[in-house]
C-alpha cells in the first residue's frame, strides 16, 4: 500500500535560471507529484515525511552506455544486479548495448530484453537493437521493427568496417541514433594501451591515438553527405573532440558521449600493469585528458556514461595482455563524474551530460521534476565522500580503475516513477 | 622481491651485482664457487623456446650448489585452458625457492610476483625486459671499456619489439652512458627519447663514435608485417657489414644477444673479428646470473 511521500528540504536545481532552491515535494498515493513547496500543516499516518537536510535532487539520471551482459553473460552481470547497482546509485534509467549472447537484432530479441527487465529489473533499461543483423556488418539489421518494439538506438560496437554498407546505415537512416564506438582495426589491433612514451617504457604494444579520429572523420564525411544521426562513444581523444566541435560548428546532426576514466585517468595509470585499468578504447595521454574536460565544457561532448563492461574475475585476475578490457562503472559514474568536474563545469552542466542530453538523444521523454509528473529521481550528498571499494559493489562486475579513490557524491535515496525504490540506511 | 628489470633497479644495486658477478666469474675459473644455494630448488618456467638463457640460468645455479626443476610450457597445462593464476598457485603449493619465468606477455614476472611468496626472476617479458641480458652487457662492457661514463653505446636494430634493448637502455643510463639507437624508423617506438637514449638519423652516422654497437637479432616476421620491406634492403641500412667495421673505433666492441642471423644484421666477419665479445657475452651469463641469483634468491634483497 502506498503512501503520500513529502521529500521536504531537497536541494532542488532550475535548468532554465541555472540556480538552485530548496524545496519540499510531495507525491500522493499513486507516485504524482502533487505539491511543491512548504511543509504542511498536518502530518498524518498516511503521510511519510523524509527530511533530505539540504541534499541535491537530481531528476533522472541514466548511464546511456552499459554492457549488461544478459542474456548470455550471466555468470558477469544480469538486468537485475546491473539495475539493483543503479539503483543504489541514485540512477534511474539503464541504456543496454545490442552485444549479448546472442545478440539484440531483431524485434524478438528486443521484446525480450524489455520483458526480462520489466520480470526483472529494479530500473527501466532501454536497449539498442544491432545495427547489421548478428553485428556481423553483412546486412542491416531490421531497424524500424525494432524501434517499434522500443529499441532506441543501433549499434555494432564500432562503425562497419565497409564503407559503402556504412553508408547505406546511415542513409536509411530513422528516428535514433547510430551509436559508434570509433576506432580503426587494423590500428587497434591488439595492445591495450595507448602509443606514446609510456608505453614505450612499460614494454607494451601501443594503439596510435588517431585509430579514434580516422574511424570518426570518415563516419562524418558519410552523413554529412547522406544524413542520418550519429553518436559517438566514447569519445577520448583531443582529435577526436576536435572533429565533433567541427561537425557541430557545420550543424550536423552529430553528438558524442564519453566515460568517466577518460576524462580522469591517463596512460600513466598502466603503471605496474593493473588489469583494472585495462578498457576499450585505451586510455589516452593527459592531453586528451584535459581536452575532454574542455569539451564537457563547452558542450561538444554530450554525455557522460560509464561504457559499464563487467567482466568475469579471471578475466582480470591475469597478466596484462591476457586480460578482458572493460571495467564495472555505474557504481562511480556519479561519483566520478562529480569529484572530477564539479568544481570546474559546475552541476548543470554535469547533469545535461547525465540526463537531459542523453534524454533527447535517445528519444525518452522522460519527465522532469514538475507538478502532475511522476519523476523518477536520485538524492545526492555532493559533499559526503565514499572510497570505492569494487568488493562491495551491488553490481557483479568488482573490477574499478577508482578502487581505493575517495569520491564526492553519495546517493542516499532513488525514486523510479514517483515511487521511493531505495534509500539509504543515514537518511 | 625477485628481479623483474633493470628499470626498477638503483645504479648502487646495479654496481653491487656486477661487482659480485666479477667474484663469481674468477671462481668459475678455478671450479670453486661458493655453494650459496645448496638445498635450494628453483623453477625456471619458460612459456617462450630458449636455449641459451634457459642453460645459462640452469648452470648458474647448479654452480651454487641449487637445483633447477624445469618446465616448458608450451605443451603443458595453460593449453588446456587453465589459467596462469591456477598454474601459478598449483606451483607454489609445490614449494620452490624462488622462480626463473621467460614469457611472451609483457608483464607476466609482475603478475606472478604479485601472487608469489617467493622470489621471481624475470628471464624475458613480452618486449619489455630481459635484465639477466641487461646485466651481462653491462658487465661485459665494463669488463672492455671500464667506466661506462659517457661512452657511446650503440643498440642497432629493431628497438621497438626488443626487450633486450629496453634493459640495456634502463642499466646502461643508470651506468652514465651515452645511449644511441638506431634501426628502421618503424622499430623505433614512439618516445623512446623520453627513456633518456638518442635517436640516429643512420647507422652510418654513429658508427665512428661508437665505443661499443649491440646488435640486436632481426625477426622475420616483421618484414611480413610490413615495418620494413627486405632483408636486403635492412642489410644494406643497418646492417653491421664488414664493410662498415672497418670505420668501427680499434677498441670498440660488438655484442649481440644471440642466435645471430650471420650475414643479414651482421657479418660473419665482424661477429668472428676482433670487435666481437659476442662469446664473452655467454661466459659472463653465466656469472651475471651466479650473481643474480645469489642476490636475490638467498635472502632477497632489503632495498628492493
Amino acid at each position: 500500500m502506498n503512501k503520500v511521500v513529502a521529500l521536504i528540504n531537497g536541494r532542488l536545481l532550475d535548468p532554465k535560471t541555472q540556480s538552485t532552491t530548496v524545496m519540499n515535494l510531495f507525491f500522493n498515493e499513486s507516485g504524482v507529484l502533487v505539491g511543491m513547496g512548504y511543509v504542511p500543516e498536518e502530518e498524518g499516518d498516511d503521510m511519510v515525511v523524509i527530511d533530505l537536510k539540504g541534499a541535491t535532487i537530481l531528476p533522472n539520471i541514466m548511464d546511456a552506455h552499459t554492457h549488461l551482459r544478459e542474456p548470455g553473460g550471466e555468470g558477469i552481470e544480469t538486468l537485475e544486479t546491473a539495475s539493483l547497482a543503479a539503483l543504489h546509485s541514485g540512477i534511474t534509467l539503464l541504456i543496454a548495448t545490442p552485444d549479448t549472447n546472442p545478440p539484440v537484432d531483431t524485434p524478438e530479441m528486443v521484446l525480450f530484453i524489455h520483458t526480462r527487465r520489466k520480470q526483472t529489473a529494479h530500473v527501466p533499461i532501454y536497449t539498442m537493437g544491432m545495427l547489421t543483423q548478428q553485428g556481423a556488418g553483412g546486412t542491416l539489421a531490421e531497424r524500424h521493427l525494432m524501434v517499434a518494439e522500443g529499441a532506441i538506438g543501433f549499434t555494432d560496437g564500432n562503425s562497419l568496417t565497409n564503407t559503402a554498407l556504412m553508408r547505406l546505415a546511415l542513409q536509411y537512416q530513422g528516428t535514433h541514433p547510430i551509436v559508434v564506438t570509433p576506432y580503426d582495426p587494423y590500428l587497434s589491433d591488439g595492445g591495450g594501451m595507448v602509443e606514446g612514451a609510456v608505453a614505450t617504457r612499460l614494454g607494451l604494444k601501443g594503439i596510435p591515438s588517431e585509430s579514434e579520429s580516422v574511424r570518426m572523420a570518415r563516419d562524418i564525411a558519410l552523413c554529412e553527405k547522406v544524413g542520418g544521426r550519429l553518436h559517438f562513444f566514447p569519445v577520448t581523444t583531443r582529435k577526436g573532440v576536435d572533429l565533433i566541435r567541427l561537425a557541430k560548428a557545420k550543424g550536423l546532426p552529430i553528438t558524442c558521449g564519453t566515460a568517466p576514466h577518460y576524462f580522469w585517468l591517463d596512460d600513466t595509470a598502466i603503471e605496474g600493469y593493473p588489469t583494472c585499468m585495462k578498457v576499450s578504447p585505451p586510455l589516452q595521454s593527459a592531453d586528451d585528458v584535459l581536452a575532454l574536460i574542455e569539451g564537457i565544457q563547452d558542450g561538444t561532448i554530450d554525455v557522460i556514461a560509464s561504457d559499464h563492461s563487467p567482466t568475469a574475475i579471471d578475466d582480470k585476475r591475469c597478466d596484462w595482455t591476457s586480460a578482458t578490457s572493460g571495467v564495472s562503472g555505474i557504481e562511480t559514474l556519479l561519483p566520478a563524474t562529480l569529484t572530477r568536474l564539479l568544481p570546474q563545469v559546475g552541476i548543470h552542466r554535469i547533469l545535461a551530460c547525465v540526463s537531459t542530453n542523453p534524454n533527447q538523444i535517445f528519444g525518452l521523454k522522460k519527465q522532469g521534476i514538475a507538478l502532475g509528473n511522476s519523476p523518477s529521481l536520485g538524492v545526492f550528498r555532493l559533499e559526503e565522500s565514499v572510497t570505492v571499494n569494487p568488493a562491495s559493489f551491488v553490481s557483479m562486475g568488482k573490477c574499478s580503475p577508482f578502487e581505493g579513490m575517495t569520491l564526492q557524491g553519495k546517493a542516499v535515496l532513488t525514486m523510479v516513477d514517483g515511487h521511493i525504490k531505495w534509500q539509504d540506511s543515514s537518511l | 622481491m625477485g628481479l623483474l628489470g633493470l628499470r626498477s633497479l638503483s645504479v648502487g644495486a646495479i654496481h653491487d651485482v656486477l661487482q659480485s658477478a666479477a667474484l663469481f666469474k674468477s671462481s668459475l675459473a678455478t671450479r670453486s664457487a661458493p655453494q650459496t644455494l645448496l638445498g635450494k630448488t628453483i623453477l625456471t618456467l619458460f612459456f617462450e623456446p630458449s636455449t641459451r638463457t634457459r642453460v645459462s640460468f640452469e648452470t648458474a645455479i647448479k654452480r651454487l650448489g641449487g637445483s633447477t626443476v624445469s618446465m616448458a610450457m608450451e605443451s603443458s597445462s595453460t593449453k588446456k585452458g587453465e589459467t596462469l593464476f591456477d598454474t601459478v598457485k598449483n606451483l607454489d603449493a609445490m614449494g620452490f625457492d624462488g622462480i626463473v619465468v621467460r614469457h611472451r606477455h609483457t608483464g607476466v614476472p609482475h603478475f606472478l610476483q604479485q601472487h608469489m611468496p617467493f622470489p621471481v626472476i624475470n628471464a624475458g617479458d613480452g618486449f619489455n625486459e630481459h635484465p639477466s641480458q641487461g646485466l651481462l652487457d653491462c658487465f661485459t662492457l665494463q669488463e672492455s671499456l671500464g667506466s661506462l661514463t659517457d661512452k657511446v653505446v650503440v643498440i642497432l636494430g629493431d628497438i621497438l619489439h626488443s626487450r633486450v634493448a629496453r634493459s640495456n637502455i634502463w642499466g646502461l643510463t643508470k651506468l652514465g652512458a651515452k645511449v644511441v639507437v638506431c634501426g628502421p624508423p618503424t622499430l623505433i617506438p614512439v618516445g623512446i627519447q623520453e627513456m633518456g637514449v638518442h635517436v640516429a638519423p643512420s647507422l652510418d652516422t654513429v658508427l665512428e663514435v661508437a665505443d661499443a654497437v649491440n646488435v640486436l637479432r632481426v625477426q622475420y616476421e616483421r618484414q611480413e608485417l610490413g615495418y620494413f620491406p627486405s632483408v636486403r634492403e635492412y642489410r644494406a641500412w643497418y646492417g653491421l657489414t664488414a664493410q662498415r667495421m672497418t670505420r668501427l673505433k680499434p677498441g670498440c666492441c660488438v655484442l649481440h644477444p644471440g642466435p645471430i642471423n650471420r650475414g643479414i644484421e651482421i657479418d660473419s666477419v665482424v661477429a668472428d673479428g676482433p670487435h666481437s665479445v659476442i662469446l664473452e657475452q655467454v661466459t659472463n651469463g653465466v656469472a651475471i646470473r651466479m650473481a643474480i641469483m645469489d642476490r636475490w634468491i638467498n635472502g632477497g634483497d632489503p632495498n628492493e
